[in-house]
């Protein structure tokens, strides 16, 4: 049985003005992972990952990391964000530095490391998320992009256990935001449990293992992602739509080209393949039949 | 500011260690300040703008410009040293008459505000000089080495990013303001300008909050910890800025008459 690492219990938030963004929350994070949060506009993923990281207390309910519950004192508060660590949704709030090797190194220094080790960490990062090119320029003048790419590198230098996203390929174009799957892919293999929000149904559907759909600041949806994009109506209510992988599939099955049995194909790659070898085979066969 | 910082980043010298650069606008300054003959002064407006331009390569238009700017205000301030109200009359080489009070220019006081005017001049190239081609960053690192406390140089840090966020936020309001007529005559101006102003404080208080909290997610607890890329000093520029300076030294002294 695979443990959690991450537990929330029956959370409730209110933000000062008298905004209710969590209500009863209740979600559960097994290590090792890749998860998608969806939720319309204002569901409460932003103020959820919050929590996450010790930033926000709920008002009510209970935080869990590791089996045990997150006390809001300063020593408990640096072990939980050691092991979790936030890519902010606007990264012009997380750089705050001009200096695109100071702002990436500014974790690992926290985490205590000498300067020497926190130098080859942050230049290790900068590979691998591909900044090195922009280390001399300030942040001031980098695209969107980029400026997302040297905080996805910010927080991935402080080599936290646990990675939460906010919409980490909104607004990226789709080479980048490629790159980015592919950088989240190895951190995937590498034991690192993901959590990432995003409104793109598509994305969501081939990338994640597990989904929580959020409206209103409570889930009313969770399980693999074949269980839960193929409930257009629980999909709609929370202002989403079925991923293009299972219309297609389902509009084939309609036609009869594919019989039902077949299981709902992952991703692009596991839908041509279904329609190539159905095409060849017995759907020809099947469809010739219905004439 | 963006383009004076453009340059701090892009100029030829951008790879010479900032502590060199700082060396020399630091004597270069104390020089000018310390003896303010003409010549010193003319030579040191010189020396800068060559390193500027030719050094490190900034359009000479552009540092023409820049160096308008203050041109301005010493004018303002030079002309009221150099006029004199007296009772008496003095030497004046030129003045007005009234009723008990001469106002006019002396000879001193027109040395004087000459004086003043080159000896600003002087320094303010040096200041230029060093913003035009060392990074904000890089000097926060040498005042840092130079152990001036680390809360000024911390505000340092996040004001310079402050500035750009808010230049760059009041850019976008401007923009979506005037992409919707808001500023077609100056009754609706002068109203958007108004709510752009009040947007940009809301927007900068929330934006301060927004940063501090992802500053915690990343265990921040009350310093900016630095990390700065070892740098080799070179030893031909520390010779080449002690000669000049030197020079400049012996120079200044000999024009001033001292020696
Ligand atoms: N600082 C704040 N003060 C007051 N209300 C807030 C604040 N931040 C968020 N809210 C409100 O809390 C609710 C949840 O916001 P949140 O940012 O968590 O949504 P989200 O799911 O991340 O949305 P999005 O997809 O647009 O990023 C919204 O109704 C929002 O208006
Ligand atoms: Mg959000």
């Amino acid at each position: 049985m695979s443990q959690y690492i991450i537990e929330a219990y029956e959370i409730e938030y209110t933000y000062p003005d008298g905004t209710k963004a969590l209500n009863g929350l209740t979600m559960q994070i097994e290590e090792g992972r890749k998860i998608a949060v969806l939720g319309a506009n204002g569901a409460g993923k932003s103020t959820l990952f919050l929590h996450f990281n010790g930033i926000l207390r709920p008002g009510r309910g209970q935080i869990l990391f590791r089996g045990r519950a997150v006390h809001y004192r300063q020593h408990s508060l640096l072990e939980l964000r050691k092991n979790v660590g936030i890519v902010f949704q606007d990264p012009d709030n997380q750089l705050f530095s001009a200096s695109v090797l100071q702002d990436v190194a500014f974790g690992p220094l926290n985490l205590g490391l000498d300067r020497d080790t926190a130098l080859a960490r942050s230049r290790q990062t900068m590979r691998e998320t591909e900044i090195e090119t922009l280390q001399n320029k300030p942040t001031h003048f980098l695209s969107y992009g980029q400026k997302k790419r040297v905080s996805i590198a910010g927080v991935l230098a402080m080599e936290p256990q646990v990675i939460i996203f906010d919409e980490p390929t909104a607004c990226l174009d789709p080479r980048m935001a490629q790159k980015i799957l592919e950088l989240l892919e190895r951190l995937s293999k590498q034991g690192k449990t993901l959590i990432m929000s995003t409104h793109d149904v598509d994305l969501a559907y081939s990338w994640a293992d597990y989904v929580f759909l959020i409206k209103n600041g409570t889930v009313v949806g969770k399980g693999s992602p074949q269980q839960v994009f193929i409930r257009p109506e629980l999909l709609h209510n929370c202002g989403l739509t079925t991923p293009w992988v299972i219309e297609v599939h389902r509009e084939l099955i309609n036609s009869n080209l594919i019989v039902d049995s077949a299981p709902v194909p992952k991703d692009r790659k596991e839908l041509f393949n279904l329609i190539r070898n159905t095409s060849i085979g017995t759907t020809g066969y099947k469809a010739a039949q219905n004439y | 500011m963006l383009l004076i910082d453009h340059y701090a980043y892009n100029n030829k010298l951008a790879g010479v260690h900032p502590g060199e650069k700082f060396l020399f606008f630091a004597v270069t300054v104390a020089l000018c300040l310390a003896l303010p003959t003409t010549f010193t002064t003319l030579v040191v407006t010189l020396l800068m703008a060559g390193a500027v331009v030719f050094a490190a390569g900034v359009p000479w238009r552009f540092y023409l410009k820049l160096l308008l700017l203050p041109g301005a205000f010493l004018a303002v301030g030079v002309a009221a040293v150099a006029v004199s109200v007296t009772r008496a009359p003095q030497d004046f080489i030129w003045a007005i008459h009234t009723g008990q009070y001469f106002a006019g220019i002396t000879r001193q006081g027109l040395d004087n505000s000459v004086n003043l005017f080159l000896r600003s001049l002087g320094a303010v190239s040096c200041l230029y000089f060093l913003s035009l081609t060392t990074p904000m960053t890089e000097i926060a690192d040498v005042l840092r080495k130079m152990r001036m406390p680390t809360l000024v140089i911390e505000l340092m840090t996040l004001i310079y990013r402050f500035i750009f966020i808010l230049l760059e936020v009041t850019r976008q309001i401007y923009t979506a303001q005037s992409s919707r007529l808001g500023y077609k005559n100056t009754r609706t101006g002068f109203n958007s300008l108004s709510r752009l102003i009040l947007s940009m404080f809301i927007k900068s208080y929330r934006q301060s909050q927004a940063m501090y909290d992802s500053l915690v997610s990343r265990c921040y607890s009350g310093d900016l910890h630095h990390l700065s890329e070892p740098r080799q000093w070179c030893a031909r520029n520390i010779l080449l800025i002690v000669t000049v300076d030197s020079a400049l030294l012996l120079c200044s002294l000999y024009a001033g008459g001292l020696v």
